[in-house]
């Protein structure tokens, strides 16, 4: 069904949508996109107080944590409060994908999942806030109309501008944002917020499989770049040589699942003199050591699991391909094993299973 | 001087590595490229001790279980199977030669297969050539 955007005010319209979805306890608490002190800086609220709702702002191009991370902290542990999500298609994502290792409890999750064109970096955005003619309606505006300025490479080939296997969908490509927004929820959800069920507009369902297209056409070729660029160690290297290895990318990561990563125990502090002795045999040793180990070590352990939100590239401080990496190297095992990561499947991650006959001869 | 290739072995302790103690029981000869390291199962070599062996200029990984079905905890084997396929996916990926790692099941009773195992690892490895990575400085 759509809700009509009274004087073209998005904010007051999603304030109040958002708000009755807690007054009418379909929800007991609501993770939601807000603007904070107006200068462009937004984040994710935890919302219990239905008036402290001032700033919904979903749609806006910019994302600081992917919510997947926060959710696997808000629901790991006793939780016997009803949460509401409102969330793009990559934390959605990374939220399933978590729950098949058990980094997430789906079972008192409300998953709302709006559309979303791409996001920016959260400095990039502030500063486009402070010019003079910005407003964050025509940016959104000109990119439904397909125009790309500051977006994060992992959203510009992102072929998920509508999140999939969501409870609610809150969306707006295929209308116009500023005079209608669309909602898409069970009937029994729609009586409660008394809105009327309604299958969307087939305008809307053919501008989503348009971008759907494109992007993944866009996602193909630069996947198709990626053996030049990471196809042999030298040029793996040669990318990466900026790396200097702050683990900003493992943090930032909603999928590196393990409790405790084994680069922050002390299996790899290695004694001053295994340094030494290395350096000798060598000549010369790079240093801090193990960068590429710690690549590769992340590869092997959650790549065939990356979602693709591009968290790890936004992360880096020396903007390194990290995003690209390990979509190129984790499509090659999903491939063997021929799984697809973020979905709300059956389907267990290739490290979580195995069959008896498979992979041989070795 | 002919070049000796050194291999780092991850067995697991209830087959693979009674194998090697079998074949030395046995006297079975084979070469002394091979350096063992026991552990409880093939499903505990993490790929990152693999990686840390070939990155540090080991020529060679052999990672030794219990045959599909024999496994001592029912099914690590199964897992370190999927593991090193990811393993190698991912280095082959990267251009890095997946023949360097080798993945094999040798029953405890099977002393013999270990010592072949061992001549025919380091017979390919002497025609590879040694590793990239032992001079490899900037990884």
């Amino acid at each position: 069904m759509m809700i009509p955007v009274k004087d073209g005010k998005q904010v007051e319209t999603l304030n109040n949508f958002f708000r009755s979805i807690l007054e009418r306890g379909i929800v007991d608490a609501l993770l939601l996109p807000q603007g904070l002190f107006e200068n462009g800086t937004y984040a994710h609220t935890l919302v219990k107080d239905p008036q402290k709702i001032t700033h919904a702002q979903p749609f806006l191009p910019v994302l600081m944590n992917n919510g997947g991370t926060i959710l696997s902290e808000l629901t790991s542990g006793v939780n016997s409060t009803r949460i509401g999500a409102v969330l793009r298609a990559c934390e959605i994502r990374a939220l399933y994908e978590l729950s098949k290792f058990n980094q997430v409890d789906l079972n008192n999750l409300f998953i709302i999942g709006v559309d979303c064109l791409g996001t920016m970096e959260p400095s990039d955005f502030a500063g486009l806030v402070g010019q003079k003619n910005f407003t964050a309606e025509q940016y959104i505006s000109g990119l439904i109309e397909g125009k790309q300025d500051h977006i994060r490479t992992a959203c510009r080939v992102c072929p998920y501008p509508r999140p999939e296997d969501a409870d609610m969908n809150l969306g707006f490509i295929g209308t116009d944002p500023a005079k209608e927004l669309f909602v898409d929820c069970s009937e029994e959800i729609a009586d409660r917020l008394d809105l009327k069920k309604e299958a969307p507009p087939g305008e809307m369902v053919k501008k989503v499989d348009v971008i759907r297209k494109e992007k993944t056409e866009l996602l193909d070729k630069l996947l198709s770049d990626m053996k030049g660029r990471f196809g042999s160690v030298t040029s793996l290297l040669n990318q990466f040589a900026r790396c200097k290895r702050c683990y900003n990318c493992r943090a930032e990561c909603p999928i590196c699942f393990c409790n405790e990563c084994i680069f922050l125990t002390n299996i790899f502090h290695h004694e001053p003199n295994d340094y030494i002795r290395w350096a000798e045999r060598k000549g010369v040793l790079r240093m801090p050591y193990d960068t590429l180990l710690f690549h590769l070590t992340r590869l092997n352990h959650m790549a065939f699991s990356c979602v693709g939100c591009g968290q790890c590239s936004s992360a880096c401080p020396n903007n390194l391909p990290v995003f690209e990496l390990f979509q190129y190297a984790g499509k090659e095992v999903q491939n063997i094993f021929n799984y697809a990561p973020g979905q709300k499947t059956e389907d267990e991650p290739p490290i979580l299973t195995f069959r008896e006959k498979e992979l041989e001869p070795l | 001087m002919e070049f000796e290739p050194k291999i780092i072995a991850f067995v697991c302790n209830w087959c693979t590595y009674a194998a090697a103690d079998l074949a030395g029981t046995s006297r079975i000869q084979y070469p002394p490229n091979i350096r063992l390291i026991r552990l409880m199962c093939s499903s505990a070599v993490d790929p990152i001790y693999i990686m840390k062996s070939i990155l540090n200029g080991a020529d060679g990984v052999l990672i030794g279980g219990c045959h599909p079905g024999d496994c001592h905890y029912q099914n690590g084997n199964y897992k370190a199977r999927r593991r090193v396929t990811i393993l190698k996916s991912i280095l082959t990926s990267i251009g890095v030669p997946e023949e360097r790692i080798w993945l094999r099941w040798i029953s405890a009773s099977e002393g013999k297969k270990f010592a072949d195992t061992v001549t025919d690892m380091v017979g390919r490895l002497r025609e590879m050539g040694p590793s990239p990575f032992k001079s490899m400085w900037e990884i």
